[in-house]
């Protein structure tokens, strides 16, 4: 009668599953007058390490805003976050984004780290006129004709823009490069970034020999770096997660690929992890990114923002939990200047945001304008690059943000037997 | 079941299925707007409705796939592609996929079939692997943008029925119902028709099944089409649902594996099985996303991993039996409570009078018993196993209406000379002549269609179907109708002594039972030829005469017998002739007191272990 | 020509470590005729307790396989015991094609408890052998994959000398090759399967300490490596040891050859390619025995 007791079991745990949903739901629907911002972010799956630090981030920056009394044109109205598993799928971004949406009525949403998965839950967002604002690179996110979807930072055109002009730019304080290979890993992001870069690449004349798109987490690489080695190219760019780039940069030292310089597209080449993976090899790298916890030394509040963040999670805030950061007081701004928590009121707010002030905290990521086109873009939104030094993230492009103490090192200093 | 007890079930079935249709009218009233319920329920659904198609080769057939997600990207891009670029309707481009899936299914399929468990599994994986990196690679076909690993996005119509979109989520819940009652329909059918039974048997034993006539690889094939069909159509409905599809997703081994794991957690091979994998595992994933979301990471799949490990373990048939008894329970309980008083069963209905039958009515006449000329030949025959020999240039004759006996000690070559026979085995050189035509070459179920039945050394039969079911798949080749095969069945068990036992499942059975059950299965292949291997191995004392005096009745019916035997005493009652083979080379052939009485089998026999008994 | 070399050098080496895994996976597959899925994730065990171990204790990875070995070992041993034997008592004459599935939820829960525990990050040590080099007529060889290949060849041959030589290893084939004969010889077939999945398992030590200097360590890096196993296990021959290496040594040339000419995606292909072949070319494998 083994199987009957396991039924039983399963019968219990059924019961007990539903017990926890009731009175989860239940507690929630009691809940006072608030305004809900629905959270999607990939809390388990590959990518839950960023989903964990998005939530820190957030959670320090909602404090703020509740501690000062909540938004005030609203009679102070409290904010509340509610946040939405994606698992980095984007079938399941879909499903929570409805939740978050229909369950939880939601008055804006953030999401949803992965571009594959905020493109088609944004379409939700959408399709319920909900005010979206992305975090997400993919440039199509904000060219479909929608109203209510939002990106206040880069896009994948001005990262790689950004990182190409900025070698050209740096290249001119040292020897400029002529020739170039791109490693790319094989998901929507690389590739999209992969063929940018060689755009942007051969139209200030740097010659493309390849872009090789590798199979995600692969076991070994070898023979891609010997191929670009055989072609000895002045620049290596790497589009690669965690695990590539650690692979492919040791696989540079051994097979001898020394190129003058060596960039990444942003990805795993900005995580700690690949610091401590990388160890020495990391030195010289160039990284674009999006937001650097060192633009502080150019914008005070930044850093005393970052100080709190390190004080109390024992980390800097990242370049992704920054983007939810801006997200969010975009949205803040846009509360503070509307009478009712309609959707069609906020989206309006939303899109008529204008800020200047480089003190404002919707410049954590700071441009010198912060407003959205008729496509939901902002134009004004500028990437950046960061060198590796001495095991941190030094910013040296361009020149408005670059860090004033920060030296430039090039060449790649592995391109020296 | 009683005829109130049917009617019960119908009604309270009907009602499930009502209420189920409902939820979308239902959740207007109760939860007011509330789609994410209903997108829930949608998954639930979707994920019963794709293991439901899995379970169509998976389940019934015990062909394990884990590369179905292969077939459901074939399905999403197919009516995607054909939307886009053609403006084809995916209703209509949701066919199309469907036999673009079955194609690939079933060009994929049918040269794995041969392959043994494992191994189908792994090239399964494989095929899904490579349809995958090479979607991922491909950035258009045929001038359509298929856009590789960026993955397709589909136009936002809005609410319009004809292009298979919709605002309104109930729509698709009613899209996806129909689908799911559509598939589950198709395995209720297929589960009583012919193709069913071959595919219970094969999940069984698929040597034995080919050893009745039936091409196994043909069976798997028609449910390999159904099952890459269904699936294909659940990718089409995933595009217009999510409306952006991507390789890596859609083609993803994590697909694959859900679609086995809900299938096993609720009954591989019952038709409702699926549906209660998917009612348990789908809300399980939800609750723990949305209860513990960001604090514990792959609880679900924790979860998920240790019912699947519990259900193989403890539960290896599934919830489903479990469910199934229960409701019969509960229709029981109304119908006697409401229907008329059911007629009272004859306390000895488990002793049904065993069928007499008049000798030599059991086979249809195939050809005059002991007219002497030769049946079986064998030519110079052998084989080789790497460097050990099976059978040397063995040349042997049987003669219609004979009986031969072959022996020889263990590693003698006497089973692999009935695998040549039956073509379970190719030979290396020699010919083997049947009835004046040429078997060398051909597949064990051609051969069985000859008129060449055999049973196995170590019994096999197929131990999840019944007594007579087990029968009943013999006899449908040739009989057809399930309805005729089951009455037919009645007169082989009653031939060989088993109407009594004939509803239990053959894993009930004693080993002797399981020989008489053989022995019933292989006749009802009408053979003019009858192989068997070691009929009285393994059989307690007692039950060796009733065993013999069949073998003896097998041969008034005009079947010609090559037995196989280690009982010297059996094997020289009942045989005409017999045959010693010894290390794969025959060494004597004659009358049985000949054989038994010659000094060089007496020295091979010597210290044989049960030898001379 | 110098490029085509220095390719296939770097697939033959890291081709030795892959024939370290596909032994492992090939032990049970000859042996108890199922696939372990769960094989991959006992090698992420085996990295992770060679990752501690050297946080911790500070031993080298090449001196793990002291300790992960027995560990592993019992651990295999236990996970047959408890998990698969049942299977195998319940289906005694077949290859019970639930220990697939089995297997397969194993890996689900070791994966997700290790996501649990270690969190998603991808850790990495660094230890002076990690990144050296030398070279020889101009190609360049990596020191740490040379010893994983110098490593497969030792392991290979030791367990080739286990199989023929010791009456253990003889017990092991012969339950191979025909269980029930085995039986009724007087093997004790379930404590060799719980010896043969042990041993599998215990193997998955010397690759994780051959792995750590070299990859990273993640909670799916298994993945990385299960199905290319598969394909070397397929290829060199079920059950056949040899086979198992020489099998690694190709894939991981053909993976080198083809990265190199063409793109390591496409090389994806066309070693599931290969792996569909050779079932139908020739299912014994290159290094296999037909059975009977």
């Amino acid at each position: 009668m083994r199987e009957r007791s396991l039924v039983r079991w399963f019968a219990y745990g059924l019961v007990g599953l539903g017990l926890t949903l009731f009175v989860t739901f239940g507690a929630m629907a009691g809940a006072a007058e608030e305004v809900r911002i629905g959270i999607l972010s990939p809390m388990t799956g590959p990518a839950a390490k960023f989903g964990q630090i998005e939530k820190n981030t957030l959670t320090m920056a909602i404090e703020d805003v509740n501690n000062a009394g909540g938004i005030k044109s609203l009679g102070g109205a409290k904010v509340r976050l509610v946040f939405g598993d994606t698992r980095g799928e984007a079938d399941i971004g879909v499903t929570e984004t409805e939740r978050l949406i229909t369950k939880e009525k939601v008055h804006a949403l953030i999401g949803a780290f992965q571009s594959g998965v905020g493109f088609p839950a944004s379409a939700v967002a959408e399709r319920y006129q909900i005010p979206w604002l992305t975090y997400g690179t993919f440039d199509k996110i904000t060219q479909r004709g929608f109203r209510y979807v939002f990106r206040a930072h880069a896009n994948d055109s001005i990262k790689a823009r950004t990182l190409i002009e900025g070698l050209a730019a740096l290249g001119k304080r040292g020897t400029p490069v002529k020739s170039a290979v791109v490693f790319s890993e094989n998901t929507e992001w690389g590739k999209s970034v992969g063929d940018k870069q060689k755009t942007f690449l051969e139209g200030l004349g740097v010659k493309v020999h390849f872009v090789e798109h590798y199979p995600y987490a692969a076991a070994d690489l070898t023979s891609m770096v010997v191929k670009a080695k055989g072609l000895k190219p002045d620049l290596v760019v790497a589009n690669s997660y965690l695990g590539d780039a650690l692979l492919i940069t040791r696989h540079m030292n051994e097979q001898e690929l020394r190129p003058m310089a060596y960039a990444a597209g942003g990805g795993g080449h900005l995580q700690p992890d690949f610091l401590k993976g990388a160890g020495k090899l990391s030195e010289g790298i160039l990284v674009a990114t999006m937001w650097d916890a060192a633009v502080g030394k150019a914008v005070p509040w930044i850093k005393k923002e970052n100080d709190r963040h390190v004080a109390r999670f024992g980390m800097p805030m990242t370049e992704d939990s920054a983007g939810y950061y801006q997200a969010f007081q975009i949205i803040v701004d846009a509360l503070e200047r509307i009478k009712t928590l309609s959707p069609k009121d906020l989206r309006d707010a939303i899109a008529a945001t204008n800020i200047t002030d480089i003190n404002h905290k919707a410049m954590l990521l700071p441009y010198k304008q912060l407003k959205f086109d008729e496509t939901g873009q902002n134009p004004n939104a500028t990437a950046m690059v960061a060198q590796i030094q001495d095991g941190k993230f030094r910013l040296v492009y361009p020149e408005h943000v670059a860090e004033p103490d920060a030296k430039l090192i090039w060449p790649y200093p592995m391109s020296k037997p | 079941m009683s005829r109130p007890e049917r009617v019960v079930a119908w009604i309270l079935g009907g009602l499930v299925v009502a209420g189920v249709a409902l939820v979308p009218v239902a959740t207007r009233w109760v939860l007011a707007d509330d789609n994410y319920w209903i997108q829930v329920l949608i998954w639930i659904l979707f994920f019963a409705y794709l293991s439901a198609a899995w379970n169509l080769i998976g389940g019934f057939a015990g062909q394990y796939s884990i590369g179905h997600a292969g077939l459901l990207g074939v399905g999403a891009y197919t009516s995607s592609l054909l939307s886009i670029n053609a403006g084809l309707s995916p209703w209509l481009g949701m066919v199309v996929g469907g036999l673009v899936a079955a194609a690939v299914g079933g060009l994929i399929g049918y040269p794995c079939f041969r392959l043994r468990g494992a191994f189908f599994s792994l090239v399964s994986i494989a095929f899904a692997e490579m349809l995958r990196v090479g979607t991922e690679l491909t950035d258009s076909v045929f001038g359509m943008e298929v856009n590789g690993v960026r993955g397709l996005l589909l136009p936002v119509l809005g609410h319009n029925p004809a292009a298979f979109q919709f605002v309104d989520k109930r729509y698709y819940y009613s899209v996806m119902l129909g689908l799911l009652l559509l598939v589950l329909a198709v395995g209720w059918g297929v589960k009583r028709s012919r193709l069913g039974y071959y595919l219970a048997a094969i999940r069984d034993d698929e040597e034995a099944v080919a050893s009745l006539g039936i091409n196994p690889a043909r069976a798997k094939l028609a449910a390999m089409l159904l099952s890459g069909f269904f699936t294909a159509i659940g990718g089409t409905f995933y595009a217009q649902f999510i409306l952006f599809i991507t390789p890596t997703r859609t083609m993803s081994l994590d697909f694959s594996v859900q679609m086995v794991i809900m299938a096993v957690l609720g009954g591989m091979g019952t038709v409702l099985g699926p549906v209660y994998g998917a009612v348990i595992l789908v809300p399980i994933a939800e609750v723990t996303r949305a209860v513990w979301g960001g604090s514990l990471q792959g609880v679900h799949l924790i979860v998920y991993g240790a019912l699947l490990m519990a259900v193989i373990l403890y539960c290896p048939q599934g919830i489903e039996g479990w469910i199934r008894r229960r409701f019969l329970g509960s229709v029981r309980w109304i119908a006697v409570r409401i229907g008329p008083a059911p007629a009272v069963l004859p306390a000895a209905a488990a002793s049904t009078p065993t069928m007499v039958l008049p000798e030599g009515t059991l086979l249809p006449a195939r050809l005059a018993p002991g007219n002497g000329q030769p049946l079986l030949v064998l030519r110079k025959l052998s084989r080789r196993f790497g460097g050990a020999i099976g059978v040397r240039d063995l040349t042997l004759e049987v003669k219609a209406g004979e009986v031969v006996g072959l022996i020889g000690p263990n590693g003698a070559g006497k089973t692999t000379v009935f695998n040549l026979i039956t073509g379970v085995l190719t030979p290396d050189a020699g010919e083997i002549r049947f009835a004046g035509s040429d078997l060398t070459r051909l597949g064990p179920d051609s051969i069985n269609r000859m008129g060449v039945a055999r049973t196995f050394q170590i019994v096999r039969p197929f131990v999840q179907l019944t007594a007579r079911e087990n029968v009943m798949v013999a006899l449908l080749p040739r009989v057809g109708r399930v309805a005729e095969a089951r009455k037919e069945a009645e007169r082989y068990l009653a031939f060989v002594g088993l109407s009594h036992r004939a509803d239990v499942p053959a894993d009930g059975l004693s080993t002797g039972e399981r020989k008489r059950l053989e022995l019933a299965r292989a006749l009802a292949t009408r053979p003019r030829l009858l192989l068997l291997d070691e009929v009285t191995g393994g059989v307690d004392q007692r039950s060796l005469p009733g065993l013999v005096a069949l073998i003896h009745q097998i041969r008034k019916e005009g079947v010609t017998l090559l037995l196989i035997e280690h009982n010297l005493r059996v094997v020289t009652t009942v045989a005409d002739r017999l045959v010693m083979l010894h290390l794969g080379e025959k060494i004597l052939e004659g009358t049985p007191e000949a054989v038994v009485g010659d000094p060089q089998v007496v020295e091979i026999y010597v210290g044989a272990p049960g030898a001379l008994r | 020509m110098h490029t085509l070399l220095q390719g296939a050098v770097g697939g033959l080496l890291i081709g030795g470590t892959y024939a370290l895994i596909a032994l492992g996976l090939n032990i049970v597959f000859g042996t108890m005729r199922v696939i372990n899925f769960a094989q991959g994730t006992l090698l992420m065990v085996g990295m992770f307790l060679t990752y501690w171990l050297w946080v911790l204790t500070g031993l080298h990875p090449y001196l793990s396989p002291l300790i992960s070995i027995p560990v592993l070992f019992g651990f295999g041993y236990l996970i047959q015991q408890v998990l698969v034997a049942p299977l195998f008592a319940r289906e005694r004459a077949r290859e019970p094609m639930s220990v697939l599935l089995l297997t397969l939820g194993l890996a689900l829960v070791l994966e997700n408890l290790a996501l649990l525990f270690f969190a998603a990050d991808f850790k990495t040590i660094q230890t002076d052998l990690a990144m050296r080099t030398f070279k020889m007529g101009g190609i360049i060889v990596s020191v740490p994959r040379l010893i994983g290949l110098v490593a497969a060849g030792v392991t290979g041959a030791a367990l080739y000398l286990f199989f023929m030589r010791t009456d253990l290893g003889r017990a092991i084939r012969a339950t191979g090759q025909d269980r029930e004969v085995a039986r009724l010889m007087g093997i004790d077939d379930f404590r060799v399967y719980s010896v043969a999945f042990g041993l599998s398992a215990g193997l998955m030590g010397i690759a994780a300490a051959i792995l750590v200097p070299f990859f990273y360590i993640h909670p799916a890096v298994g993945t990385s490596f299960i199905l290319k196993a598969f394909v070397i296990v397929v290829l060199g021959g079920m059950g056949s040891m040899p086979g198992a290496a020489l099998g690694g040594l190709i894939v991981g040339v053909i993976e080198g050859v083809v990265g190199l000419y063409v793109q390591a995606a496409v090389a994806q292909i066309v070693l599931f390619g290969l792996f569909v072949v050779i079932l139908f070319v020739r299912p014994a494998g290159l290094l296999g025995v037909e059975r009977r």
